[in-house]
């Protein structure tokens, strides 16, 4: 899990995604785990592959995606 | 006036309940209260008026200074109280989270049926009921913020149309009773069962989430389970949840941890046995 003011961010027990609370508006979002592949790919975040991304810890995924603005979407 | 304490709630239901005192008394042992007492919520049965009475008697239900049903039958009372119950709860017990489903525990582990009307859910959960297991609810679990368990209420399962005669062979033990059937309310022909004593009930605790069974039954399929995402589960278990925009980040957190350590099936069945056994392992 990671908190910012704003955001609660968890990935899911299964790695099926990652679930996004927005303190502001109160609202959940649950991102694909494969749509953050997708991204990577498509070279959305150019710092990471994929394959990478896939071997750090959930911690590290969420950190490594905070780095990348990836969460700005969901402020 | 009465006071009808479902272990988790007390209600005051004020009004002529003559008509319904008996049923309610035989669903609610050791519940029920003449003296005045303090009430979680409020229920008043109000006559309509004089003319109204003897035309077309109809009364309409007070909850809390609203009115959010339409007036019924003075013979559709029973169920119109359950209904009334549940909207209180669902309403204004922001205290806790609440989920729309049935709720069984065996071994001290929970599992939850959210399923939309018409899944069998409350068919399956008093048969559970009848046959070794705990029915928490019928209606809603409700669940403690902090420890994530859901808690139990001392309240009947809720039976429509065909699933009374389903039920009523289980209806044995001396602390079983089902209630008589209330015929042609919005929901069809309703009866309520009560599948355990008020002794039973009081040695119940709170209990861990072991599972979740979003059920589909059709009498033309064959039985199949399957394992869905835990974010398809979750998805799910929001848009079943009575206060989860209400709550918040609370609501948010211990659902997250909830899904992240149970079972999240999808079963369609057509037998009610299968999926027993199917649940009995879920719960070893």
């Amino acid at each position: 899990m990671q908190t910012t003011d704003t955001l609660l961010i968890h990935r899911l027990a299964d790695k099926s995604a990652f679930v996004v609370f927005n303190r502001l508006n109160w609202r959940t979002y649950i991102i694909g785990f494969n749509q953050v592949i997708e991204n990577l790919n498509a070279g959305i975040i150019k710092s990471i592959s994929s394959e990478e991304f896939i071997a750090l810890t959930a911690k590290e995924q969420i950190e490594t995606l905070f780095k990348a603005d990836y969460w700005d979407t969901f402020k | 006036m009465i006071s009808l304490n479902s272990g988790q709630y007390t209600y005051r239901i004020r009004g002529d309940i003559a008509s319904v005192e008996d049923e309610l008394t035989r669903l609610y042992p050791h519940s029920l209260n003449h003296d005045f007492a303090v009430a979680d919520f409020d229920i008043e049965i109000q006559q309509t008026s004089l003319l109204r009475t003897l035309l077309r008697p109809q009364v309409t239900l007070n909850i809390e200074g609203h009115k959010p049903f339409n007036p019924i039958h003075p013979s559709k009372l029973l169920p119109s109280i359950e209904w009334a119950m549940n909207w209180c709860v669902s309403a204004y017990d922001h205290t806790k989270l609440l989920i729309h489903c049935s709720v069984a525990v065996k071994n001290g582990k929970a599992i939850l049926f959210p399923a939309k009307s018409g899944s069998g859910k409350s068919t399956l959960s008093a048969y559970l009921g009848l046959n070794g297991w705990h029915l928490y609810s019928d209606e809603m679990a409700i669940i403690n913020l902090n420890t994530g368990y859901v808690e139990p209420v001392f309240r009947p399962a809720s039976l429509k149309n065909e699933s009374i005669e389903i039920i009523k062979p289980f209806v044995q033990a001396d602390e079983h009773y089902m209630s008589r059937t209330t015929k042609g309310t919005h929901k069809g022909d309703i009866a309520h069962v009560r599948t355990m004593s008020k002794d039973v009930f009081d040695k119940l605790e709170p209990s861990k989430i072991a599972a979740m069974l979003f059920l589909d039954f059709d009498k033309n399929k064959r039985f199949n389970v399957y394992e869905i995402d835990k974010s398809i589960g979750l998805a799910k278990i929001i848009t079943n949840a009575f206060n989860y925009s209400v709550i918040g980040e609370a609501a948010f957190s211990i659902l997250v941890s909830i899904v992240n350590q149970a079972t999240i099936l999808e079963v369609s069945y057509a037998e009610m046995a299968d999926i027993k056994e199917l649940i009995g392992e879920l719960v070893i």
